[in-house]
């Protein structure tokens, strides 16, 4: 997957850069909105990264842009500016999400595969991990090709581990995902570590393999054995 | 005290003052132009009195001839003296006696070869009458106009001052959204319309200053969110090499800034608020709300065990659904927080009330200070202790009653929607 990030922050570009080539992403950066503007005009990416403060202009008229010219790119607003206006002005102008900064990257991964997903009509409905194959559309699990029933939670959870692969997830990513800004409402270990608990011996009631491991005092991980 | 009841006291006072210092000029005055007026018909009346005098048989001491009283005193010598002066005299009624004012001409003068002294009277009842009766007129008089001059002043401030009023009017709902900006009233009286004046250039000051108070404000937000991008992101980098040894020390410090970017967002929030934005206001159904944000909150819930009993009415109001939004969040995050396992929430919407209950520790800060910023209830580790000020600021903004109870073990929390209902 090719991957234009337009972030005029050079560390916060390179980690966010080093964070999605891990699983063979190619990830251009451009730092100014010359570059930016220049770089996503010319070549074809399959996702954009844009903040919206870039030196040298408005990172909504790189969106605007790309939509004039209909790009089949998928866009995604990254800003510090977490106000309303941007995201509400960002959505209406046809940039696909939108993300305030600070974010966490497994957070931005989910993203944009998500993202890439819904733009893939012909492409794989499903995504697979071994003998696990998730469909993203129909919200369904399989195990060896037998149906899995999992509660909503559990799915979203499954599905942001096989999205973050082999990553380091800590809880606060995860509570974050799960339950958005309400992360904050209850210890994240007690109600990620119950949630977890009940996904993993589903998983291997139906038959998969142990691929959850906890990470002492950080989260958990979903790997290959 | 009003200006006009101020003004008014002092004119009538000063009004009082003239008129009295008025009237007794005027009597002395009077009084002196009639006793001079009376003093020349005496003058003329002792001419005529000579001759009369000169053809009488006997002169006694005391004649009345017309409405003169004339005493008689035998003397030496004549003498060119003569006196005028007020007096006063016995004067026989039909039953009784009673002294009454004179005006007394005293002259000597030879009468039928024999000197006299003579003190012609003529009696001031007349001319007192006179003064009584004109002094009264004036009085009146004046005390008519000053009062017709008075109710005048009064409706002509009432109409005068109107576009003053109107200002303050402007000043008292003046807010920093466009459409509450001063607009200078439509007035030529040229003090009020300096007063406009100096008010627009006020508050287009105040705009200035706002609008770059705020764009300050968003710019902090803005260059401390990066950095905060960058910390948690380069961390989330480290965590993936699984060194053994480092991962506590990420792990606080992700959670460190995790809490502080958190912070960042709710303080912009809160100023946002105050700073009266988000003022479109759409009819928002208060019940569909309330069941949305409990679904999205079901996990939580049943991980935590706790309770949700919501007997919700049917209720429209008037308001920003940006800020009704937030403060749902924060009153249902604020009663799960502050609960604890297997407790239990209701919520109570009705028309006009919003009732919601939650079973938790006894508060730790006094109940009055339950809403103010980073006040902290109890578990002060994970709240940022601003839930709440917001919870009250948007209150504040819509004019809703906001107050808290804590009774039989539950907090309750009571919002008076009733000035907002559609």
């Amino acid at each position: 997957m090719k991957i234009l990030i337009i972030e005029d922050e050079p560390t916060l570009a390179q980690s966010i850069r080093q964070y999605l080539e891990v699983e063979g992403n190619l990830c251009e950066l451009a730092a100014s909105y010359e570059e930016g503007s220049m770089k996503a005009g010319v070549y074809e990416y399959d996702c954009i990264l844009v903040d919206i403060t870039l030196p040298g202009g408005n990172g909504l008229d790189i969106v605007r842009s790309l939509k004039k010219q209909q790009s089949s790119a998928g866009i995604i607003i990254i800003s510090a500016k977490n106000s309303l206006e941007d995201k509400i002005m960002g959505l209406e102008i046809g940039s696909d999400d939108y993300l305030p900064k600070p974010f966490h990257l497994s957070e931005l991964n989910a993203r944009i595969k998500a993202l890439v997903r819904r733009k893939e009509y012909n492409g794989n409905k499903h995504i697979d991990f071994h003998e696990i194959r998730v469909f993203p559309d129909e919200r369904r699990v399989r195990v060896n090709g037998r149906p899995l029933l999992l509660t909503r939670t559990e799915y979203d959870l499954l599905l942001y581990f096989i999205v973050n692969r082999n990553r380091v997830l800590s809880k606060e990513s995860i509570a974050e995902h799960l339950v958005g800004d309400h992360a904050d409402l209850m210890d994240s270990f007690d109600f990620i570590y119950s949630h977890v608990k009940n996904l993993r011996r589903k998983l291997s009631q139906g038959g998969a393999a142990n691929y959850l491991k906890a990470v002492y005092g950080i989260g958990y991980q979903f790997t290959d054995l | 005290m009003k200006l006009l009841q101020q003004t008014s006291f002092y004119f009538l006072g000063i009004s009082f003052l003239i008129l009295v210092g008025g009237v007794v000029a005027m009597f002395f005055v009077l009084s002196y132009m009639l006793d001079q007026e009376l003093d020349e018909s005496l003058k003329h009346t002792r001419e005529v009195l000579n001759r009369e005098l000169a053809g009488r048989d006997s002169l006694p001491p005391v004649l009345e001839i017309m409405d003169e009283k004339i005493l008689l005193h035998p003397v030496g010598a004549l003498s060119e003296e003569e006196v005028f002066k007020d007096t006063t005299l016995w004067i026989e009624e039909e039953e009784s006696k009673e002294l009454e004012p004179f005006r007394q001409y005293i002259y000597t003068e030879r009468i039928q070869g024999k000197n006299y002294r003579i003190a012609l009277n003529h009696s001031k009842f007349e001319t007192e009458q006179l003064l009584g009766t004109i002094l009264g007129l004036v009085v009146g008089y004046t005390a008519f106009f000053l009062l017709v001059i008075n109710v005048f002043n009064r409706y002509l401030s009432r109409r005068i001052w109107s576009p003053f009023f109107d200002t303050i009017a402007q000043m008292r709902r003046f807010s920093f959204s466009p459409s509450h900006a001063f607009v200078p009233g439509n007035t030529k009286i040229e003090e009020f319309q300096i007063l406009d004046q100096s008010l627009v250039q006020m508050t287009e000051k105040l705009m200035k200053d706002y609008q770059s108070l705020k764009q300050f404000s968003e710019n902090a937000s803005h260059e401390m969110q990066t950095p905060l991008a960058i910390i948690r992101s380069q961390v989330e980098l480290l965590l993936q090499q699984q060194h053994a040894y480092g991962m506590e020390h990420l792990r606080n410090i992700q959670q460190a800034a995790l809490k502080l970017s958190k912070l960042n967002s709710s303080l912009l929030m809160l100023t946002r608020i105050e700073n009266r934005q988000y003022t479109e206001v759409e009819p928002i159904r208060l019940d569909q709300l309330f069941l949305q944000k409990i679904q999205a909150l079901e996990g939580l819930l049943s991980t935590k065990s706790i309770e949700m009993n919501p007997h919700l009415a049917p209720v429209t109001i008037r308001a920003n659904p940006i800020m009704i939004d937030i403060l749902i969040s924060n009153l249902l995050s604020n009663a799960i927080k502050h609960n604890f396992e297997g407790g239990h929430i209701a919520i109570h919407l009705t028309a006009g009330e919003l009732r919601m209950e939650n079973t938790g520790a006894v508060l730790s800060v006094s109940p009055e200070k339950l809403f103010e910023r980073f006040s902290k209830g109890n578990e002060a580790g994970r709240s940022l202790g601003l839930g709440l000020a917001i919870v009250k600021e948007i209150c504040k903004r819509y004019a809703w009653e906001v107050s808290y109870q804590y009774a039989n073990g539950l907090h309750v929390l009571l919002v008076d929607l009733s000035s907002s209902l559609e």
